[in-house]
């Protein structure tokens, strides 16, 4: 396959010098997120997410399963991230490389392990039987910040997802149908949202939502997983030069900011849909999920 | 049933690309090459010509193996690999999504699903060709048929069945027809005879080539207004 294209010296001269200066090659402020547009499928947990050039599309399935042996009362979630040649000729098929590697790390923290899901309310009998929910992201065009990408399409995938209800009578269990019982939607703890912040200068300039060329003569960058209630879930920064503590600290107060915004833009979202899907205001009269 | 909508050049990062969907199928299709091949795969006088099929949900199992044999050989005999030794033409396929058949009564058979995915795969595999400007020899178009028995043994020919009629079925057709009508491709699934399989061709090539060369059964009920789909490719790369 060929390599992805590497800056020229002058490319990068450039787009250094343009950030001493206080200028993005797109014209936005260091901290602008590039213009997001989430929109949601058909069938439930569908999304397809936008965010400037780059293009992710997450898909979230249930499946009845048998859980795991040593964890009886809790159901299974797994998060899958493949790359394909679609979304740059670089990526190889069957061949991981160290993006993809540390996206599906980074997902597997901020949302698997921060407990965004609850699992406990997808087992069904304990022990024999409960739900695998999996979410499928399909990286299908390749412009930086995938992994802010890639973490807003699966949280909202999860929340437009509806999974099936059952029906336990002793050891039988009936998945009821759409048709039979309005699906529920999954219990969600929190709603993590990922910032990437690339720096310069050894922390002296930040900028949010880099695009590829900026991810490629960016000196590292720190990962802040945190949910609107300004709970950081993760705080990542792997490699890359040394940044002073206290410039880390500045970047929560800022992730803080761009996940308020992003957490209300989901949701609004996520509101105009079910809006859509409400024909006749029945909804709320047929809905068989349970108060928690 | 409303007719298919494609658009090419959704994607930036690759040389050509198309977004299809039809009858319920979505897919997109990205097509990069001809581009430098890794020495494993180089063949010394042709392009090598490599087909990735990635399924909605899961990792990709024999059955998109299996879709990604039959697209590869189709392509390769479409694109004109001579002029491009040594190299690779790389086609990913996502399918976005497949029509939910969870209410079904009888779920359809998996042959049947990896039957009826195979037009969709083509229909985009040639949007996304066309959109990267490769060149071909000629262009195609790709329909699902399936003939139905009535009670008294009279077939009634349908193209691009939903998943009920599909699974009523007696037999299933993927066909691939070029654009001179010359029949590329063809997968057939169940019970059928030779009158039928002409008969359900015949139909198969007027929905793609709107030819006058079908003699169908009792009744051939058609879904498409008058327009082919070879017409409806022409339309769309003019209006590019």
């Amino acid at each position: 396959m060929p390599r992805e294209a590497e800056l020229s010296l002058n490319e990068r001269e450039f787009i250094l010098k343009a950030l001493h200066e206080n200028v993005r090659l797109d014209g936005r402020a260091f901290d602008d997120f590039r213009k997001l547009d989430l929109t949601f499928g058909d069938e439930p947990g569908f999304t397809d997410v936008k965010l400037g050039k780059t293009r992710v599309i997450a898909r979230v399935s249930a499946e009845v399963m048998a859980p795991l042996p040593d964890r009886k009362f809790d159901g299974i979630f797994n998060i899958v991230t493949e790359f394909s040649p679609m979304a740059s000729p670089a990526f190889e098929v069957g061949r991981q490389t160290d993006a993809e590697v540390i996206l599906s790390r980074i997902l597997e923290k901020a949302i698997r392990r921060s407990s965004a899901l609850d699992t406990e309310s997808l087992c069904i009998i304990a022990g024999s039987k409960c739900f695998q929910i999996r979410a499928d992201v399909h990286v299908v065009d390749h412009d930086g910040g995938l992994i802010d990408a890639s973490c807003i399409a699966v949280v909202a995938a999860l929340q437009h997802f509806r999974r099936p209800d059952v029906l336990v009578e002793g050891e039988k269990v009936t998945v009821l149908s759409t048709r039979e019982r309005e699906p529920i939607p999954l219990a969600m703890l929190h709603h993590p949202l990922c910032v990437t912040i690339s720096y310069y200068d050894s922390g002296a300039i930040m900028l949010v939502d880099a695009d590829l060329a900026e991810e490629q003569v960016r000196e590292g960058e720190i990962i802040v997983t945190m949910n609107k209630n300004g709970e950081v879930c993760q705080m990542v920064k792997y490699g890359g030069t040394p940044v002073d503590a206290l410039a880390l600290l500045d970047c929560t107060t800022l992730a803080l900011k761009k996940v308020q915004a992003m957490t209300k833009y989901i949701h609004q979202k996520l509101n105009e849909d079910a809006k859509k899907r409400d024909i006749g205001g029945l909804m709320a009269e047929l809905t068989a999920e349970n108060e928690r | 049933m409303p007719g298919p909508v494609a658009e090419l050049g959704p994607l930036h990062r690759v040389d050509g690309s198309a977004a299809y969907s039809h009858a319920g199928y979505n897919v997109l299709g990205a097509v990069t090459g001809p581009v430098e091949a890794q020495r494993r795969d180089e063949i010394p006088d042709e392009a090598a010509v490599d087909v990735h099929v990635r399924p909605a949900t899961g990792v990709g199992s024999i059955k998109e193996r299996h879709l990604e044999a039959i697209v590869q050989s189709t392509l390769r005999h479409v694109i004109l690999v001579h002029q491009f030794p040594r190299s690779l033409v790389q086609v990913s396929l996502q399918v976005l999504s497949v029509p939910d058949t969870s209410l079904m009564a009888v779920p359809l058979s998996s042959r049947l699903t990896t039957l009826a995915l195979l037009p969709a795969l083509l229909q985009t595999a040639m949007h996304a060709l066309l959109s990267a400007a490769l060149p071909l020899s000629t262009t195609f178009t790709s329909t699902l048929v399936c003939v139905t028995r009535g009670a008294d043994g009279g077939g009634a020919i349908r193209a691009s069945p939903d998943p009920e009629c599909l699974a009523d079925a007696a037999s299933a057709h993927a066909v691939c027809y070029s654009a001179g009508g010359e029949l590329l491709m063809d997968m057939s699934e169940g019970d059928f005879d030779v009158d039928e399989w002409d008969a359900a061709m015949g139909v198969g090539r007027r929905i793609c080539c709107g030819e006058k060369g079908g003699r169908g059964g009792d009744a051939v009920m058609r879904d498409e207004e008058s327009e082919s789909l070879q017409d409806k490719l022409r339309k769309l790369v003019a209006e590019r």
